[in-house]
């Protein structure tokens, strides 16, 4: 056995880098969002984001602990954990702003399962890929289309808990982490082809029903579901809040124009989107950085991208590749969701932008994430020279 | 182990796919972004600025008006308005506003309400001007409880002098609903205050000053954010008048002297108060005049015998006289009326005729242009002597630089065709003037026969920052001549002799300006009126001094200063006199302290 490298050694510094880089750009934001906030006052919402940060680097380290490899014998308890806490919240929960999405754990503290369930189910879909692709060394496309099914069936337990609260953002990155680990898991075109005519023909017929059997299709659409389709489609015309929100932010990023209005001087988004710090954290960044701005974050993301992909590819355990997939689905699909929702690229959905927008739940699962990656990396690294 | 290099190379492929597919979807990011923000930039940029940016527009203090001498005579000071401003979310709180803000100020709650109720969307209304200190002190205190409620600073004229010249300064006010789209057109708002009369309508648009403006930022609350951007108004243009304060101090002493102490004179009636009107005949600088506003329009007297030097000049410029013709004054009847002189005057010529005042001279005058056949119809002959006397500015406009001068009154309908009134007209009794116009008259004959345009704003200043000293020249009057008369500088001269005998021993003011120091060039007229069936007259005195070397010309006029004939100094003479001694004292005394210096 080769020198056994040191845990420090054997950190991905530029992952980590990266992240450091999101955390100053998520505090500058922050900061301008909230420094005139006269009920918590100037330093409130830093002060808070910055201790979640900490918080999620500890997160981050402790994901290193266990090897990765041995969370396939923890898949299903964990599946299971995060089942039961979504149940319970369904149950339980406590409500706040007309959704039902936290668990009271004592202590004043609250813990949101949805969050957690997203890494669950990343490392359920990956055991349950490897394990299937295991049983069945020569995949064929019934194969393949019986393992998607079981697949979306683990995905559908949690997703339609989820939605239930009512949560569409989360509920819907469940269904893009599916689709991304499907994808890497290397099955049939012929059923991936089958999935997205299956999904456009489910576009295709909503659009049918709204035009030719209106009471049918709001039995399917809940009013204020299509209300943020109105807001998204012609945000001038809809007077409803997703209408109001989106022109507001587009508003705020366009005023950014090239170099935008320099930091902390922005009011468009603050004056005018309410709580910019949480979901809409992208308009501050556009109006007051401009194009430049909004590039290089989106560099940033890029960059990360780039370098959770080639850990994907330099590990040579499938089960590891799966989680890292199952990873870059959970952030390109917020990170494309939530800034072309601001642009109006996308309907309105509450998605946090990844490592940006105020909030501990989901920056905790999103460093809990990295971690895994970062754990992914350390243990197929030195396993290259066993 | 092949089937895993299989396996392999798919997650490889698979993973380059997701990679691609990740690019694609933030080149669409960025493309969009590109499209937002810097295609269609520039149109959110304003779209914010319009969402965001409140203008507040303080007022704007008008610039100061100065005396010849650059002596203050209208400046501003500042005091303070509570204000309302309207807005929607306001609209159910108004009485509870207006409640809160009578327990305050001197004012009853519905008045309040009432005003408040005036206002118009996001524009302050003004709800109490000239608080007390008092008031002010505690509506600051409550401004808080007072959604809408603001304290402005207004300025107000401050007159140096009190009510000295104040008829023609003029007045300021709000803006009224009649002339309102004449000022929003011009870019006012409807709560700026603005010259109503006289010099301050009259110069308006440089007087107007530019108002400070805070542009504030606001959120959908209407709350403010961030700091006000400040951007410093400006006093309007200041203007130096041609009037002399001392000179003017003198003119309306006398005058109130005069209306206090004639008995004749109804100080209710300000058509019938004392006139008396200074221009420097050279350049058309009005010095100072009577402060009332029948001096410049509506109001128009009969010149009586004053007029008498333009009837000679326009005989001597039709030829129909000459230096050398003369006539016996004696009573003589045109059209069954007998006209007389005061006196039966004898021979006289045409400086005789000036001296003693001949009515007989001038009707001889106005037979001899209406020629001998057409005695019957003497439209002719009054036209002629009209296009003279238009000359000299009489039944013309002056030029002056104020809102609405009279032209005075001319008789040339049908009914007045006859000789009779011929007559009349050549000697005063027809066509009626302003002191004005009668002033620019005899300044005309002073200044050789140019008549120059009237002004009382000699220059445009532009108002200083620090609210002392003179600003930058912007702009001057520069003398202007309106036309030179027809008559030849001989006949000029010859008349100007006749006003010089007017105050020599023998003429009609001797007894007022026999013993002056400065000599005086000078014509008196008495003007018969019949008021409630009496006969009244007009006394009048015009003419220029020092003669030879005319600084000032003047008019003066006392309306029914005398009842019937009556020999005694008149009331015009004695006016002009006390005027014209102030006015040489204070020569010489700015002569000697220019020596002194």
């Amino acid at each position: 056995m080769a020198k056994e490298k040191s845990i420090w050694q054997r950190l991905d510094y530029g992952l980590l880098f990266i992240l450091l880089l999101l955390s100053i750009c998520s505090m500058a934001a922050i900061y301008s969002a909230t420094h005139t906030n006269t009920v918590y006052g100037q330093y409130y919402f830093l002060t808070r984001q910055a201790i979640w940060y900490a918080i999620g680097f500890v997160a981050l380290f402790m994901m290193l602990v266990i090897d990765y490899r041995q969370l396939k014998h923890l898949s299903i308890p964990l599946y299971l954990l995060g089942i039961i806490m979504l149940v319970l919240v369904f149950l339980f929960g406590e409500e706040s702003k007309g959704a039902q999405r936290w668990l009271s754990i004592g202590g004043g503290f609250n813990l949101q399962p949805s969050e957690l369930m997203k890494i669950f189910l990343i490392i359920a879909l990956a055991h349950f890929l490897i394990y299937e692709q295991a049983k069945q060394p020569a995949p064929s496309f019934k194969s393949d289309l019986l393992l998607t099914i079981k697949a979306g069936l683990i995905t559908f337990l949690p997703f339609i808990l989820i939605l239930r609260q009512p949560d569409l953002g989360t509920s819907l990155v469940l269904i893009a982490v599916l689709g991304i680990m499907l994808l890497v898991a290397g099955i049939s075109w012929r059923v991936i082809l089958l999935l997205v005519l299956l999904f456009t023909s489910l576009i295709i017929g909503l659009i049918f029903l709204y035009f030719i059997n209106f009471d049918l299709f709001s039995k399917v659409i809940a009013a204020h579901q299509l209300e943020r389709i109105y807001g998204w489609l012609d945000p001038y015309a809809s007077p409803g809040e997703y209408g109001y929100q989106l022109l507001q932010a587009l508003m705020a990023i366009g005023s950014g124009h090239l170099t935008g209005k320099g930091f902390a001087t922005g009011v468009q988004a603050r004056g005018y989107i309410p709580e910019v710090h949480t979901d809409f954290i992208f308009a501050v960044i556009g109006e007051e950085f401009g194009f430049i701005g909004t590039s290089i974050l989106i560099a940033l993301y890029f960059i990360l991208i780039y370098r959770l992909i080639q850990i994907a590819l330099s590990c040579n355990d499938t089960f590891g590749s799966y989680i890292v997939g199952g990873v870059i689905g959970l952030i390109v699909f917020q990170v494309f969701q939530n800034i072309g929702m601001t642009i109006g690229l996308m309907p309105i959905t509450g998605l946090a932008l990844p490592f940006i927008s105020y909030g501990g739940s989901a920056l905790l699962t999103n460093m809990m994430a990295m971690g895994l990656v970062l754990n992914v990396h350390m243990r197929s690294k030195s396993s290259m020279f066993d | 182990m092949e089937n895993n290099d299989q396996q392999e190379r798919k997650l490889f492929v698979r993973l380059n796919l997701l990679f691609l597919f990740t690019f694609i979807l933030f080149s669409i990011l960025i493309f969009r972004l590109g499209v937002v923000q810097i295609v269609n930039g520039e149109e959110y940029i304003t779209q914010t600025q319009r969402n965001t940016q409140r203008t507040i527009e303080g007022t704007a203090p008008r610039g100061y008006f100065y005396d010849r001498n650059y002596r203050e005579l209208v400046t501003n000071e500042h005091t303070y308005t509570v204000t309302f401003t309207r807005q929607r979310e306001l609209d159910d709180q108004h009485d509870q506003i207006a409640q809160k803000l009578a327990s305050l100020i001197e004012m009853d709650a519905d008045q309040i309400l009432a005003e408040m109720d005036k206002g118009i969307y996001l524009t302050p209304q003004r709800i109490k001007t000239n608080l007390t200190p008092e008031e002010m002190a505690r509506v600051a205190e409550h401004l808080d409880q007072l959604p809408g409620v603001d304290i402005i600073v207004d300025w107000n004229r401050k007159y140096i002098y009190d009510d000295l010249f104040d008829s023609f300064l003029g007045s300021v006010g709000p803006i009224t609903a009649e002339n309102s789209d004449y000022y929003l057109a011009r870019g006012y708002r409807l709560n700026e205050l603005v010259g109503r009369s006289g010099l301050e309508s009259q110069y308006e648009e440089q007087l107007r000053g530019v108002p400070s403006e805070s542009v504030i930022t606001v959120d959908r609350g209407q709350r403010i954010v961030g700091q006000p951007e400040e951007i410093p108004g400006r006093r309007g243009n200041d203007l130096v008048l041609t009037i002399d304060v001392e000179l003017q101090q003198a003119i309306e002493k006398t005058i109130e002297q005069e209306i206090r102490t004639n008995p004749n004179i109804d100080p209710k009636r300000p058509d019938s108060h004392p006139f008396f009107v200074a221009v420097n005949p050279k350049t058309g600088e009005v010095l100072g005049m009577s402060n009332n506003v029948f001096t410049y329009r509506v109001g128009a007297y009969y010149p009586g015998s004053t007029v008498k030097m333009a009837t000679v000049l326009a005989g001597l410029d039709e030829g129909v006289i000459s230096r050398y013709t003369t006539i016996l004054d004696r009573p003589i009847t045109i059209g069954g009326q007998t006209f007389r002189s005061w006196k039966a005057l004898g021979s006289v010529d045409p400086v005789r005729a000036l001296k003693y005042s001949s009515n007989i001279f001038m009707i001889n005058i106005g037979t001899k242009l209406a020629g001998s056949y057409s005695l019957s119809d003497s439209r002719k002959a009054q036209t002629i002597l009209r296009n003279h006397y238009a000359q000299f500015g009489l039944g013309v406009p002056t030029g002056i630089d104020l809102p609405g001068e009279s032209r005075g009154r001319i008789h040339d309908e049908a009914a007045y065709h006859y000789p009779g009134y011929l007559a009349q007209l050549t000697f005063g009794q027809l066509d009626e003037y302003t002191p004005l116009q009668l002033a620019q008259y005899v300044a005309t004959i002073a200044n050789d026969g140019y008549r120059m345009k009237l002004y009382l704003v000699k220059e445009i200043r532009q108002g200083t920052a620090d609210e002392e000293g003179i600003g930058k020249l912007v702009w001057q009057q520069e003398p202007t001549v309106l036309n030179r008369v027809s008559m030849s500088e001989e006949h000029l001269r010859l008349v100007q002799r006749g006003m010089e005998e007017v105050t020599s021993p023998g003429g009609t003011a001797h007894s007022t300006f026999g013993s002056f120091p400065v000599k005086v060039a000078a014509k008196t007229g008495t003007a018969q009126v019949i008021k409630n069936g009496e006969i009244w007259n007009h006394t009048l005195l015009v003419g220029y001094a020092p003669a030879d070397d005319p600084q000032i010309a003047f008019a003066s006029l006392v309306p029914f200063s005398q009842r019937g004939q009556s020999q005694t100094q008149s009331a015009a003479q004695r006016i002009a006199k006390e005027i014209l001694s102030a006015y040489f004292n204070q020569q010489e005394k700015n002569d000697g302290l220019d020596h002194a210096e």
